[in-house]
């Protein structure tokens, strides 16, 4: 037993992460109604607890527990980071939120707190029957909390939907690893790649873990669940559902497909990423451009996102199936870094517009039409800014974050491209998508600018009476488009922890 | 080089002075804005004054730079360019005067503004321009001084059309500030090549020491000229372009139909801008790049060119005008290009001298303008004057003795400073192999003081002289300007007096009385057996002599007595009548320039953009849109919202998938 314990040590911050939940919970049985205002503060305390224990591993190398299950090492930790942040913003943001919506019971932080959890341990899976387990604990909360406003029809319809089509998702997600277990007789995703196994059996398991995961991620043609789930869950769920869960599917992805397919394996994965990512960036932003609801035109912009994160994927798996050009393997940690401080920045300002639509426009519902958005410099000038602020910064305006999210990603194509060139390679597929990637980008830039142009440009429609939001909100938004400045301006010391995140994948 | 620590003074009083007159002038007293904008360059002149005894202390023949490196300012690859100043006896020269007469100026402006609605901001733009005015003199490297190159035009056009709810002046203000464009254009190419040859002679720098040690090497080097044929030396193409920067800001033949329109503004921006010192850089900046200039005669000879032709260009034009401070404009226009033909027979230091002489008697000129203009309520029509000498003795006898300099009086400052340039015309066509030419630039240059005379001596007494044409009214108003204006333009009129005994002509002096010469130091080519010529040199003073009283005579007697005969002349012969005409009008070099410069550009814009912005440019913008458009509503109605499409969705991306890696496999 003592034995156990101190194996479990290193797991403390999910440990911490899982208590919480569970006080959470009993607290929202056994407490009043009166009382149900505390409760956001035993989840924003065991954040505090957790982070922590989360810093007090950071930098230490990579930790094995329970017979190579779980190995916590730095990208593990920084992944568990962001997801913290995520959790923490969505506590803050949700103080009075949900009372007006009628969901402030124990549940919510509870499920919130597994939700977080369960993404920290996929984060950190180092067996495939775990990552699916973890997995599974953060799906069953997200489908909960997706429904989490029950008088809201239009949020019924968004759990039952995102539930099914998780399921299915599922589905083939198991039986690739199925697969994977029948052709390699493991589940250890650092001993697959050194196996010998049946090949075809082995690629058609990648092909099914490409499919599951990018459903999490929400990549075309996987993406279909995204928009009607987003548009339909409470405006906070939503802004943890877009950060965490893809964070969180980001990490299990780029762990498999990393560790267990890497080298010249990658010659057969970077093409099907590489036409998942044109996929994804062109049906987000074409799609997102003539949303009239923020919340549904904000989920095609995070659909839009997950295709630029995944030009890194693909810059990484053409540098890896050329191994022998030299240079070429200084190039990956950088561009898995570019791909980390992408999540990073992506983060805040999602988190940040969501925590905007989360502010009422009418008596329940969220701050979502083309027309709440009218006139709002006039009613609400500093979270006008701030909105305009995450915005911009997602169009990849300098000098915000999001700016140098997508410098360093598309900076990663292009190094790897000029790579091949120099070595004679004449193939372009690195350099095309970076240039498809900022042609769609600048399409992003009429439906983000069209939100700044209502706020700014139209007069306030009368019928909104406004409710006052509450500190948290207050401090999220401040806070929120504080760090999107300071990582515009200042990227390199996060640019720098990124790297260090990487390494454990990608040296 | 001396590292000194003093010079930053001199351009930083005045931005002191702009700061607190422009922001917070509002809140001042009228007496307070009054006294900060001339208490600022009168301390600069006292530093100036101080340097300037440093460089006594060494001996003045005494070839010395004061150096002073504020702050790195760019650093880009190999090249670092400086904040930094620099004060050589040129330099100081520039300086006194600029701060020296500026402060003249500043004081007489306090009286001349008395009655205006917003004194802060006209001192703060005074202000500002000494500031850039002395950043443009002081700089040690081009790059900076175009930095001050472009102050002052701001500044120029910020004063021009000062008082700005009269649309005329703030038209006059955009013309002269496009027009510099256009010689701004070419000043910067000429940097750019500078800087291009710098950087591959491996001295990546832009100080003028270097310069002027670097790119006179590079006179052998010739670039082919496309389209036209044949190859230009690349010191010629630097002098070239250079020089149109000066054509521009110094009102030269084709830039200089600025400055006449620009006399709208306040009289003392006239006496300060556009007479004393702005004007004068273009010939500062030629006599600062001097050795470079001398490493191309063919440039120095279009230079030599168009300021001869413009002296007496602008001085025909001068003589049929009966606005007086137009009268006064050509008359800048036209002592400007004396500066340039000094400049172009390489006598830099006599070019020099003349700016400075000019400085004294045409800021007086213009004051003194100024001073009837605030008797007067603004009148500008010599018709309507005369007289003038009963209520305005100061100002009277002030102005003429500015006249006498300006016409060239013997020993008067004009007298010394335009006859030194014209003999070194003279001695120039008598030594070098293309003599013709300077020959022809000397009977240019004589007969342009001919008509110097006589315009100075009509404008004289028009004004003063005669009998009162104003009515009745205007006369009871008639009085003497306050103290505060006619001080300055006592000092002012002293100056114009004496100044030339700074520099005697060498038959005169035998080279001793000419310390300003010796000071200024600019390595001109030594005069080859001056002494032979000394018989040439008398005549040629005779000769200067003679036309200046002559014409002066003829025009006090034309327009004190034959009035009626000379405007009988002037329209009833022929010949006459045209020559009256074509100056009265001006050459219709505005009307031409607007017929095919400004219009072919105004139409050329149109059809720019209503075809290429309009049709082509906004036509691809709005067709992206369209297709966007249509992109997105395809794909948004696919999104049904009925779950089996999304699962179908889903499963053909799986088999898609599978497909591709099965095929991969099994290759």
């Amino acid at each position: 037993m003592e034995h156990l314990i101190a194996e479990m040590k290193p797991l403390s911050p999910v440990l911490i992460v899982f208590t919480g939940a569970l006080a959470a919970l009993l607290a929202g049985v056994f407490s009043k109604k009166e009382n149900s205002y505390a409760l956001p503060y035993i989840g924003i305390t065991t954040v505090a607890f957790a982070f922590v224990a989360l810093l007090n591993y950071w930098g230490r190398g990579m930790i094995w527990l329970l017979q190579g299950a779980i190995r916590i090492d730095s990208f593990g930790l920084y992944i568990s980071a962001i997801i913290l942040i995520a959790c923490l913003i969505t506590f803050l943001a949700s103080i009075g939120y949900a009372k007006r919506l009628g969901f402030e019971h124990g549940e919510y932080i509870s499920l919130l707190l597994f939700a977080s959890g369960g993404m920290m341990l996929l984060a950190m899976s180092a067996d495939l029957v775990t990552l699916f387990l973890s997995l599974e604990i953060m799906s069953i909360s997200i489908y909960a909390l997706a429904g989490m406003a029950r008088h809201r029809q239009k949020c019924n319809e968004a759990a039952l939907k995102y539930f099914i089509l998780g399921a299915f998702s599922t589905a083939f997600l198991l039986f690739g690893i199925a697969l994977i277990y029948g052709a390699t007789a493991s589940t250890k995703i650092h001993a697959i790649a050194q196996v010998q196994g049946l090949k075809p059996l082995l690629v058609a398991g990648l092909g099914m873990l490409i499919v599951g995961f990018g459903f999490k991620v929400g990549a075309a043609p996987f993406h279909v669940w995204v928009p009607d789930a987003y548009e339909g869950a409470p405006a906070t769920v939503t802004g943890f559902m877009a950060v965490a869960v893809k964070a969180a599917g980001f990490a299990a992805l780029l762990r498999v497909i990393l560790i267990a397919f890497p080298g010249t394996w990658a010659e057969y994965w970077w093409p099907v990423f590489w036409a998942v990512a044109l996929l994804t960036m062109f049906l987000g932003n074409i799609i997102a451009v003539f949303q009239k609801n923020v919340k549904r035109m904000l989920a095609y912009s995070g659909i839009a996102h997950t295709g630029y994160i995944l030009i890194g994927l693909v810059s990484l798996g053409i540098a890896g199936s050329e191994p022998y050009i030299p240079g070429m393997k200084a190039l990956m940690n950088p561009i898995a870094g570019g791909m980390l401080f992408y999540l990073l920045a992506y983060t805040f300002m999602t988190l940040g517009a969501f925590a905007v639509i989360s502010l009422a426009a009418r008596d329940e519902d969220d701050l979502e039409t083309l027309d709440d958005f009218s006139g709002l410099s006039q009613r609400k000038p500093v979270v006008a800014l701030a909105m305009a602020v995450f915005l911009i910064s997602m169009a990849g305006v300098p000098p915000f974050g999001g700016f140098i999210a997508k410098f360093y990603v598309f900076k990663g194509a292009i190094d790897v491209q000029g790579m091949l060139l120099a070595s004679g390679v004449k193939e372009y597929h690195a350099l095309a998508l970076a240039i498809l990637g900022i042609i769609t980008s600048m399409f992003s830039v009429y439906y983000y600018l069209r939100v700044v142009w209502f706020m700014y440009f139209r007069e306030p429609l009368e019928d909104r009476p406004s409710v006052a939001p509450s500190w948290g909100l207050h401090f999220v938004i401040f806070a929120s488009s504080v760090a999107i400045v300071v990582l515009g301006i200042l990227p390199s010391g996060f640019f720098s922890v990124a790297s260090r995140g990487a390494e454990a994948l990608v040296r | 080089m001396i590292e000194n620590n003093t010079i930053f003074l001199i351009p930083l009083m005045p931005l002191v002075g702009f700061l607190i007159n422009g922001l917070l002038g509002k809140g001042l007293r009228r007496s307070t804005i009054g006294m900060v904008a001339c208490a600022m360059p009168v301390i600069s002149f006292a530093v100036a004054l101080s340097l300037f005894i440093k460089f006594s202390q060494f001996g003045l023949e005494c070839d010395l730079t004061f150096r002073q490196i504020m702050i790195p300012w760019i650093g880009v690859g190999s090249i670092g360019v400086p904040f930094g100043f620099a004060v050589d006896h040129l330099t100081i020269a520039m300086t006194l005067m600029i701060t020296g007469v500026g402060s003249l100026i500043h004081i007489y402006a306090t009286g001349y503004m008395s009655h205006d609605r917003s004194p802060e901001r006209f001192f703060a733009y005074m202000n500002l321009f000494m500031f850039s005015m002395l950043v443009l003199v002081l700089a040690d490297n081009i790059l900076l001084m175009f930095v001050g190159w472009e102050g002052v035009g701001l500044c120029s056009y910020l004063l021009i059309g000062y008082w700005y709810e009269d649309i005329l002046n703030a038209k006059a203000g955009k013309k002269a500030f496009v027009t510099n464009r256009v010689g701004d254009f070419g000043f910067l190419l000429g940097i750019l090549l500078i800087f291009a040859l710098m950087t591959g002679n491996g001295t990546p720098s832009l100080s003028f020491a270097k310069i002027n040690e670097v790119i006179p090497k590079f006179a052998p080097v010739t670039y082919e000229v496309p389209v036209i044929g044949g190859s230009i030396g690349a010191v010629t193409l630097i002098c070239l372009l250079l020089f149109v920067g000066a054509a521009g800001k110094s009102a030269q033949i084709p830039l200089y139909v600025w400055l006449p329109d620009a006399m709208a503004r306040p009289t003392p921006v006239s006496a300060l801008i556009h007479a004393a010192t702005m004007v004068t850089s273009g010939v500062y900046m030629i006599a600062r790049l001097a050795p470079v200039f001398m490493a191309s005669p063919a440039a120095l000879s279009v230079v030599a060119t168009i300021g001869a032709v413009t002296a007496l260009f602008a001085a025909t034009i001068a003589v049929t005008q009966n606005d007086i401070k137009k009268v006064l404009a050509y008359s800048t226009i036209s002592q400007l290009g004396y500066m340039f033909l000094a400049m172009g027979v390489a006598a830099f230091g006599a070019g020099i001298f003349h700016l400075i002489t000019h400085a004294f008697f045409k800021a007086c000129l213009f004051l003194c303008a100024g001073s009837v203009m605030h008797a007067m309520a603004g009148e500008l029509d010599m018709q309507k004057m005369g007289g003038l000498r009963k209520w305005m003795p100061i100002t009277f006898w002030t102005m003429l003795v500015s006249t006498m300099a300006i016409s060239g009086w013997p020993l008067f400052a004009g007298f010394f400073s335009k006859d030194e340039i014209l003999w070194k015309t003279l001695e120039k066509g008598m030594t070098s192999q293309q003599g013709t030419l300077f020959y022809v630039l000397y009977g240019i240059g004589l007969l342009a003081a001919v008509f110097t005379a006589f315009y100075m001596f009509r404008l004289v007494v028009l004004t003063f002289l005669g009998k009162p044409r104003m009515s009745e009214e205007t006369q009871k108003h008639l009085h003497e300007s306050p103290s505060s204006m006619t001080i300055p333009l006592m000092i002012l009129a002293f100056l114009a007096a004496v100044g030339g005994f700074m520099w005697l002509p060498g038959v005169i002096g035998h080279g001793k009385f000419a310390w300003f010469h010796d000071f200024l130091a600019i390595r001109e080519p030594a005069a080859h057996g001056a002494h032979d010529m000394a018989g040439a040199e008398w005549t040629s003073l005779a000769l200067s002599v003679a036309l200046a009283l002559g014409a002066s005579g003829l025009s006090y007697l034309v327009y004190t007595r034959g009035r009626s005969a000379v405007e009988k002349l002037a329209k009833t012969v022929y010949l006459t009548r045209a020559m009256y005409r074509f100056s009265l009008n001006k050459y219709w070099v505005d009307e031409i320039y607007e017929a095919f410069v400004i219009k072919p550009i105004y139409y050329g814009s149109i059809a720019l953009w209503l075809f290429v912005d309009v049709v082509i440019i906004d036509g691809l913008v709005n067709l992206a849109g369209i297709l966007v458009k249509w992109g997105s509503t395809i794909f948004r109605n696919l999104q049904t919202g009925f779950i089996g499409s999304y699962a179908v969705t889903v499963l053909v991306g799986v088999l898609v998938v599978l497909w591709y890696l099965i095929l991969q496999v099994l290759k």
